[in-house]
């Protein structure tokens, strides 16, 4: 597990995204010392000027930079596939963070189902109040009702029909990236308002292939890591990272790493009603989930 | 709150005068006994008129039009004299079927209109909508509405939570049933507006519904693949039928309520005798995905008149060769019939019995010759349909349309003439497509709609003026090489 985390690359060409972050899990690893801190300048700098998104002194968003540094390093890997000569083969990062969605929807007058496959890198899910990701999971692949004035043009048909629409998981990745849609704009206000909403996550999360195919066997999935979002908005806040190693959880805040124990991962679930009322606690909520499938085969 | 202006748009259709040949699927048919007369009601909007006295013919007598969407359902009312169609175009139209005329328009309704229901003791007929509304109307107000009287006071029956699919009443007027998207039927009494009981059971969409005589019995055809019967005095399903391997989508009884034919996706139309036990037998594969099953009064053998999504209408009857063929089929270890799953059961529990004895999962008999033995009914009468338009293309010259049809067919129409072009054969539609393409831009001024298998072309006020084209580039014999001409305006005056 670690050891593909820690893939390596020689930078003997000019810097590139992956050959910098490369180099910054190889600093650490090779350290002389015990323990320290290591600034990530190079790195940021990198992320800077390659993309202009980055470069401000705003405070940024880490499902962006997330789904940013995934599709480049990709992107990075599939270059250097197509000069070595082979191209199209999957990169590791496909291997570990790929998974496919279908979009299944169905006509009601003639039933045909016409799917269409979707690769993610992660799944971002709408999240509820005081609920469970397990529930919420669930709301993601529910059935949409395609009716009235958004009714379906169904090519069987020839015409606009009502039809179900939904949401699969057609193929699981190794490693399970799950957002939590925190970030909602809200018309009323004309602004983007952070939800601070209680949604619970588990140790261990079962999952289904639920597009009925063939491979309908069910996955366990464990916790590995959590980026968790501080503050109570969108525009201003801080993340610390909660992360499972060699068997202990480690929190991480900039520059301090402590241990802590495994149930006051629970204070990380988000505010309940009376809390976001009373506006006690900050709002310190699980932002970015890892799961990591528990047969790796 | 923005509320956006409605567009005015003019539709018409390119088509011949006539069209005495189905060019759609069909929703819905009835059969006149006095008369001996089939009405069909069509996907391509016509309501069409058929003699069937002679048992082994037909007779086209003629086309009811007036609708601008599918024809859903129909019903014969005041002993035949008038007919009530359902469409998707939201009207319920009231029409005098001796003259073959529309004599009055309802819009009450606010989304597709799916199916009527019909009590000939009351005169009272029910429609069910997308809408989720169901109104109940009385003829005798109906059709005694002259232009000076002519207001029609409605009821709606509450309680009904999602799009209604499939309707029924029984002749007295005294159950009305309905069922839907929501996967429950829902009961009243239609003389109170009364609800009496909701039924679970179904775990999909409710596509077709029967009421008895007495309204004590009701059966019930899903998407879930079973027909399900319901003792409406016990509030309970009684039986669940497994025969199907896909949606069903069409029921019909004999007058006795004895024998209930279904049909749907799986083209396979099976009857149910409800008093004698579990069995449904197989009775003929249809042509396509069943959609309506009417038993022929008028015909002394026991047939069924068949509509499907194809345009062809076919009457199915009993053919008594097929019983001799039952000693061999018990030989061969009764593949047509089809041992059908156990009471309020769950699982799907169908065995087929082969030489072998295996137990098999799936209902397909196809390794043997399955036609001769298992049918119990032969087709001895077909009316034939007219091929439906599938596909389209707007040309980039902007005068021409190409469509492929359901015989795979490619056509060409001039849209400035309102006329067909060329019938090509059986082409490739892009690659004609790509031999018409045009070096100039133009707008589009018009757009298609093929909903009833037929080209119907819409203009809209916001744009079917903004093509200009100059004279030289335009197939028009009025043209003048070096003058500017609008194809929208040069199509509506060549239409007038």
């Amino acid at each position: 597990m670690k050891e593909v985390l820690a893939y390596q690359q020689t930078a003997d060409e000019p810097d590139t995204l992956l050959s910098l972050l490369a180099e910054l899990f190889d600093q650490i690893a090779t350290s002389r010392r015990k323990f320290g801190i290591l600034h990530p300048k190079k790195f940021v700098t990198k992320v800077k000027k390659e993309n202009v998104l980055f470069d401000n002194m705003q405070q940024q968003d880490a499902h962006e930079f997330l789904n940013y540094l995934l599709n480049t390093i990709g992107d990075l890997l599939a270059a250097r596939q197509r000069e070595v000569g082979q191209p199209g083969s999957r990169t590791w990062i496909q291997d570990i963070f790929q998974g496919t969605l279908t979009n299944e929807t169905r006509c009601l007058v003639c039933e045909t189902v016409r799917s269409k496959d979707e690769d993610f890198l992660d799944l971002s899910v709408d999240i509820e109040q005081n609920t469970s990701l397990t529930h919420c999971l669930k709301t993601f692949s529910s059935h949409e009702r395609l009716c009235s004035e958004s009714k379906y043009y169904c090519e069987q048909c020839c015409s606009k029909q009502e039809a179900t629409k939904r949401l699969r998981v057609k193929k699981l990745p190794l490693i399970l990236a799950l957002h939590l849609k925190r970030f909602k704009y809200v018309e009323q206000f004309n602004k983007f308002v952070k939800l601070s909403h209680r949604v619970v996550f588990p140790w261990e999360l079962k999952l289904f292939n639920t597009s009925g195919d063939a491979d309908s066997t069910d996955h366990m999935y464990d916790l590995i890591a959590v980026v968790v979002h501080c503050g109570s908005g969108p525009n201003r806040g801080h993340y610390i990272t909660i992360v499972k190693s060699h068997g202990f959880w480690l929190l991480y805040d900039d520059d301090i790493v402590e241990e802590i124990e495994p149930h006051e991962i629970e204070n990380y679930f988000g505010l309940t009603d009376a809390q976001q009322l009373q506006r006690t606690g900050a709002s310190e909520s699980g932002y970015i989930l890892f799961y990591q499938c528990r047969n790796l085969t | 709150m923005h509320i956006p202006k409605k567009k005015a748009t003019v539709s018409y259709v390119i088509r011949d005068e006539e069209e005495p040949l189905n060019r759609s699927g069909v929703n819905a048919l009835r059969v006149d006994p006095q008369a001996r007369r089939l009405y069909s009601a069509g996907r391509d909007s016509i309501i069409r008129c058929w003699d069937i006295s002679s048992h082994d013919g037909y007779r086209y007598v003629r086309s009811l039009e007036h609708h601008t969407d599918w024809v859903n359902d129909i019903v014969l009312c005041m002993d035949g004299s008038y007919i009530m169609s359902a469409a998707s175009d939201i009207t319920l139209k009231l029409w005098d079927s001796r003259r073959g005329a529309c004599t009055s328009t309802l819009r009450q309704q606010q989304d597709y209109i799916r199916c009527l229901a019909y009590s000939r003791h009351r005169e009272q007929v029910a429609s069910g909508s997308l809408d989720h509304s169901i109104y109940l109307w009385d003829l005798k107000t109906l059709t005694s509405l002259t232009s000076t009287n002519n207001k029609v006071t409605t009821t709606s029956l509450r309680g009904q939570k999602d799009s209604v699919y499939s309707l029924a009443m029984n002749e007295a007027g005294t159950v009305l049933v309905a069922g839907g998207t929501d996967k429950v039927l829902q009961v009243w009494d239609p003389r109170t507006d009364e609800k009496m009981m909701r039924l679970k059971g179904h775990t999909d969409n409710v596509r077709a519904l029967l009421l008895s005589p007495d309204g004590t019995t009701c059966v019930s055809g899903s998407s879930d693949g079973t027909v399900r019967l319901w003792s409406l005095g016990q509030q309970r399903c009684i039986e669940t039928f497994r025969m199907h391997e896909e949606g069903v989508w069409a029921l019909a009884a004999d007058e006795v309520f004895q024998t209930v034919y279904s049909g749907g996706r799986d083209k396979k139309v099976y009857a149910i005798e409800l008093n004698q036990g579990v069995d449904g037998s197989m009775l003929f594969v249809a042509d396509a995905p069943v959609l309506c099953l009417t038993p022929d009064l008028c015909d002394p053998q026991e047939s069924l008149w068949v509509a499907t999504t194809e345009s062809s209408i076919s009457k199915w009857t009993f053919d008594p060769e097929a019983c001799d063929d039952e000693e061999e089929e018990e030989e061969a270890g009764e593949e047509g019939e089809v041992r059908v799953g156990e009471r309020g059961g769950e699982e799907r529990e169908v065995e087929k019995e082969g030489e072998e004895g295996e137990e098999e999962e799936s209902v397909e008999v196809t390794d043997i010759d399955e036609y001769a033995p298992s049918c119990l009914m032969k087709r001895t009468v077909l009316i034939p349909g007219g091929p439906s338009i599938r596909e389209y293309r707007i040309l980039e010259d902007r005068q021409h349309v190409l469509t492929r049809d359901s015989n795979g067919h490619v056509q060409l129409w001039d849209i400035l003439h309102a006329v067909k072009a060329a019938g090509l054969g059986e082409v490739d539609l892009e690659e004609e497509v790509s031999r018409r393409k045009s070096p100039l831009y133009i707008p589009n001024w018009f757009s298609v709609e093929i909903k009833t298998g037929m080209l119907n072309i819409r203009l809209s006020e916001s744009d079917c003026f903004s093509a200009w084209v100059m004279g030289a580039n335009v197939k028009l014999d009025t043209a003048t090489p070096d003058l500017k001409l609008n194809l929208g305006a040069t199509a509506v005056e060549s239409s007038v």
